[in-house]
């Protein structure tokens, strides 16, 4: 190690290709091991690149050759890899530094070892040979875009100043951020390639297009990872405590969940966190079309996923005893009416939706209440991870209508019914719901409807809306929120108002979704559905009209309020997106909109079919001496000739003489020498044809002069697309 | 195994053109060595019928070279030697170079004497040391193949083929030859030092090419030289391509900043038949790009001079010059009939 600081070959260049090669070894091994072994990788992968630089600056004779360094490097897994298992099997090396220390130590010798092998066989290589320095940019930048492109976990919505950007100009962020990988490891690749060699230059520009191209088609065949987490109540079924919570659940029932954490209940009662996330607020989780125009009485969409009315004595949960039967319990695999749906006529108008997502949900979501769903097929579009259709039976009665009317559902059973007015023993709740009652015109104090408005406006006026709060840690956050500071999200305030309903002997229960204003929609069809919408929100059930949201909108917001509305173009373009993918709606939009891309598409067609022409006319070029009349052949033969000697390298310099481009060639081909006093003879002479037979003489002998060319040579020969452009 | 094109491409009159010039080659190779480009282009010129000039230091084998040539050529007139050499010195006379009319006596008339321009070879050594007046008079001669004195004038042979010999050092009391003069030579050839071996081989073969049987390489008749210019010029093929070309090189020169004054039309009237030698003497029957890289350069240096002082300049410039034609006739021979 000594030698290598002092020896030549640790120029300023040297060192920045080590440190991005480091670099990039650290990003490709960030998934795939602990934080200490991606910097042991970076190291291993710098060392590397230097040992490699002074295995080949020595003299031609002695430099190690791509076999000898792979046998190094192969030596070098295997010594690291047995360094680490015994130390690993060593029970005093673990005692001593403790089990995680232990494991990083493991995962870093390992780490060091591979990828110093790789590093250095692939330096060693690109030193050796041209089509070595490309192996060395294409594996790099293979490893790092796909990284990058993995990197986020499908988060491809964060950073979101970028992906915010990319959404509203109509770019899909997952792409902008692979094209982004892509551009910073081409930098990259453009740092390795500066070899000394200039005239590898348009081979590299060739094979740096062909990989940047190759890489997204790849991905975009194959998909991205997508996104399945936004911190959004637990409705799309990701975050790290619902996991917990599914993970122990199956632990201890044994069952194995069938279908895992989608078709199964991850979480059974709403999350009352200490703080909200307030990450992804902003991120699109869905996208949802409105077949027909309509605006719900209350201005707000409610998106409902799941409800909670079952009281364990404890906290509220997801019925186990098939009550709520207007929820949709799993996404639907075929069309099926929803049983028991709220008949129309009754307030309620039908209005066709259909629903795109684009984070998978646990559960699907629908505007109250659904009475028929529907399966979409998923087109090879990746953006929406899945789509359906629900016509709800929607409510269209304002108000004052609702007053008057009796709660619960006569068709209920005892048990059911008592299910859904069953609240905790606390006394604070009847004694709170008697004094609110108390508050009401004698003539409503029995109204069911008039009730509930005074449980909104009491915790209206009274609560306080934050995300932060500290009733997490309280036996009854509910009752810790309601008789406390009542400062809560509305996790809380959902609660509250339900068992105060609750003690008032209506039937109600916690429902959970999305919530979008109404007047986001802009007048349109599309209605974007954010992270920041999702909610939780009390409803009560109302005899003829059936469940009502009683939402909560308190008049003190401490922080985390309402969200600013949709892009409307954003909001528009998923929209027209769903529609697309839909077809059962035809779709057409008036002198189409122009994307980049649209543009990455076209640049993609023009280069494949660019690259398709060029290969064309290099075989037309090969063999149309051969079809040609008589007359031309001397001139097309020594053409096709120009065209071989390309491929190996040969190229006429501007302003040589055809005769001494031939004595320059002949070292390879001295029969190429006697074809260019044929063709000159006949351009310049007076004429008098050769016979086809000796031209054919001629080309396979040139053929076969050039065959004894390396085999790396003549394939890249084929490969190169530009070759009979550069023939002159 | 290597292909090489049918030989029945020459047809029979220029082969024999060729023979006739190997041979020639072929002696002056035993006496001359080391040389065989200066060779080359002094046959070249030998068959384009013009007259070069060489620029050595002495004792480079100029005068060895024009001797040979001289004994390679037989003279078929008495009257004519085959080689005559002058030394050029200031007081010499313009009759010591073209001859003069002596009395005679017995028939009490003039009587004209040939002077030595009457020889198929003649042999100027030192041109720049004589005065104006004696080499306009050789160079009259060289244009006009005629000699005239007292009104009378007096052809010369039509083989007549001067080598003009100059010292680029040593310039004190010289007569440097104007452009306008320099124009008369088709050639003007810088003879480089030859290499290592060839001196060693000089050295070596110092007794056998004095004992060298004159039988070995028979001397060519002169009419078999006329012979042989005559077949090339009928035989040798100059595509339009090539006098293009030639215009283009022309033009190039014209329009670089570095000449003062390109070459004339008349250099590149001269230079056609050159390139004809030279396509014959590689065996071809039509001139090509070769000819030109080979030959151009050496026809237009010494005619641009005027304002690049230094002959290798000159030469470089010509040679720059000439990138773009000659890039322009190799693509043209690339393109399909009517081009």
């Amino acid at each position: 190690m000594m030698s290598i600081a002092q020896s030549s070959i640790f120029t300023p260049f040297a060192i920045l290709r080590g440190l991005a090669l480091g670099v990039a070894c650290a990003v490709v091994a960030g998934p795939l091991t602990v934080p200490a072994g991606s910097v042991a990788a970076a190291v291993g992968a710098f060392l590397a690149a230097a040992l490699a630089e002074r295995a080949q600056s020595g003299e031609p004779g002695a430099r190690l050759n791509v076999r000898g360094a792979l046998v190094l490097a192969l030596g070098l897994v295997l010594l690291t890899e047995v360094i680490a298992r015994g130390l690993a099997a060593w029970s005093g090396w673990t005692t001593a530094l403790g089990v995680s220390a232990s494991v990083a130590a493991y995962e870093s010798i390992r780490a060091f070892g591979v990828f110093a092998a790789v590093v250095f066989v692939l330096r060693s290589w690109a030193a050796r040979s041209p089509l070595g320095a490309l192996g060395e940019v294409a594996v790099t930048v293979t490893a790092v875009a796909a990284s990058f492109s993995a990197h986020r976990g499908g988060q491809v919505q964060r950073p979101l100043a970028l992906s915010d950007w990319a959404w509203s100009h109509g770019i899909d962020p997952a792409l902008m951020f692979l094209w982004l990988g892509v551009g910073a490891s081409l930098f990259l690749a453009a740092l390795l390639l500066r070899e000394q060699q200039s005239r590898r230059l348009p081979l590299h520009g060739i094979a740096w297009l062909l990989i940047g191209i190759g890489i997204v088609v790849g991905l975009r065949g194959i998909g991205l990872p997508v996104a399945s987490d936004a911190g959004s109540l637990g409705l799309t079924g990701g975050g790290e405590a619902a996991e917990e919570r599914r993970r122990e659940r199956e632990a201890s029932d044994g069952e194995n969940g069938e279908g895992g954490r989608r078709t199964g209940f991850p979480f059974e009662e709403l999350p009352f966190e200490a703080e909200y996330p307030d990450e992804a607020k902003h991120a699109p989780m869905a996208v949802v079309l409105l077949h027909d125009d309509y605006t719900p009485p209350t201005g707000v969409y409610y998106f409902r996923q799941t409800a909670f009315s079952q009281f364990n004595g404890n906290r509220l949960v997801e019925s186990a005893a098939g009550w709520d039967d207007d929820i949709l319990r799993a996404f639907p695999t075929r069309p099926r009416e929803v049983e028991n749906a709220p008949g129309l006529g009754e307030g309620r108008v039908s209005l066709p939706t259909s629903f795109g997502l684009l984070v998978d949900h646990v559960k699907p979501f629908a505007l109250d209440a659904p009475a028929r769903v529907e399966p979409r097929a998923v087109m090879e579009d990746f953006r929406f991870q899945r789509t359906y259709h629900v016509v709800s039976n929607v409510p269209v009665l304002e108000a004052d209508a609702l007053l008057g009317r009796t709660a619960g559902d006569p068709a209920w059973g005892p048990e059911e019914r008592a299910g859904y007015t069953r609240f905790p023993s606390d006394e604070r709740y009847a004694a709170l719901a008697e004094q609110l009652v108390d508050e009401l015109v004698p003539s409503y104090r029995d109204d069911p409807f008039a009730r509930a408005v005074v449980i909104q406006n009491y915790l209206d006026e009274n609560g306080t809306y934050s995300l932060k709060n500290g009733h997490a840690g309280a036996d009854d956050p509910t009752a810790s929120f309601l008789f406390g500071d009542l400062t809560g999200y509305c996790v809380h305030f959902a609660h509250a108002a339900t068992f105060l309903l609750r003690a008032m002997g209506l039937p109600a229960r916690v429902a959970a979704g999305y919530a979008v204003a109404a007047e986001s929609r802009g007048g349109g069809s599309a209605v974007l559905v954010r992270g920041g919408d999702a909610h939780a929100w009390p409803e009560i059930y109302l005899d003829g009209v059936g469940w009502v949201v009683v939402d909560l909108a308190p008049r003190t917001v401490a922080d985390g309020g309402a969200m600013p509305a949709p892009d409307a173009a954003l909001q528009r373009m998923l929209g027209e997106m769903l529609r697309e993918q839909l077809r059962d709606v035809p779709f057409e939009e008036p002198g189409s909109r122009w994307t980049p891309v649209d543009l990455a598409r076209w640049l993609r067609a023009l280069a494949l079919g660019g690259l398709g022409l060029a290969f064309l006319l290099k075989i037309y070029r090969r063999v149309v001496p051969w079809v040609a009349p008589e007359s031309l052949r001397p001139r097309l033969a020594y053409r096709a000739a120009l065209d071989q000697l390309v491929e190996r390298g040969l190229r006429r310099r501007r302003g040589e003489t055809r005769e001494a481009f031939a004595r320059r060639a002949s070292v390879a081909t001295p029969s190429f020498a006697a074809l260019t006093r044929v063709h000159l003879r006949s351009a310049l002479g007076p004429g008098a044809g050769v016979p086809s037979a000796t031209l054919r003489d001629f080309d396979r002998a040139i053929h076969r002069e050039l065959a004894q060319a390396p085999a790396w040579r003549r394939v890249m020969g084929w490969l190169d697309p530009t070759s009979w452009m550069r023939a002159r | 195994m290597t292909f090489e094109e049918p030989q029945s491409e020459v047809n029979a009159p220029l082969e024999a053109a060729r023979q006739t010039l190997a041979s020639i080659r072929k002696r002056v190779q035993q006496q001359v060595v080391g040389r065989d480009d200066v060779i080359d282009l002094v046959l070249v010129a030998l068959v384009a019928d013009g007259h070069v000039l060489l620029e050595d230091f002495p004792g480079s084998g100029k005068t060895t070279l024009a001797k040979a040539l001289g004994g390679a050529i037989r003279a078929e007139a008495t009257s004519l030697a085959s080689f005559r050499r002058v030394q050029f010195t200031p007081d010499l006379l313009p009759s010591d170079v073209t001859g003069l009319s002596v009395f005679d006596p017995e028939t009490g008339r003039f009587a004209f004497r040939p002077g030595p321009v009457f020889a198929h070879i003649l042999l100027a050594d030192e041109i720049n040391r004589t005065s104006p007046k004696v080499q306009a008079a050789l160079l009259e001669a060289m244009a006009e193949k005629q000699v005239t004195l007292d009104n009378v004038t007096h052809p010369l042979d039509e083989l007549f083929f001067v080598i003009a010999t100059q010292n680029p050092r040593d310039l004190v009391g010289t007569y440097p030859l104007p452009v306008a003069q320099l124009d008369r030579f088709l050639f003007k050839i810088r003879m480089e030092p030859i290499g290592r071996e060839a001196e060693l081989e000089v050295l070596r073969s110092r007794r056998s090419r004095r004992d060298v049987d004159p039988m070995d390489a028979p001397p060519v008749d002169r009419s078999a030289v006329l012979e042989a210019r005559a077949a090339i010029d009928a035989h040798v093929h100059v595509d339009d391509a090539i006098h293009e070309c030639l215009v283009d090189v022309a033009e190039a020169l014209r329009a670089d900043e570095r000449v003062a004054q390109a070459a004339s039309t008349r250099s590149l009237v001269l230079a056609v038949p050159a390139l004809q030698a030279h396509a014959a003497l590689e065996g071809r029957d039509f001139v090509s790009s070769a000819d030109l890289e080979a030959i151009l350069p050496h026809v237009l240096a010494h005619r641009i001079e005027a304002v690049a002082t230094q002959h290798e300049e000159s030469m470089l410039t010509a040679r720059d010059c000439m990138t773009e034609p000659l890039e322009r006739l190799a693509r043209t021979t690339l393109r399909g009939p009517g081009r």
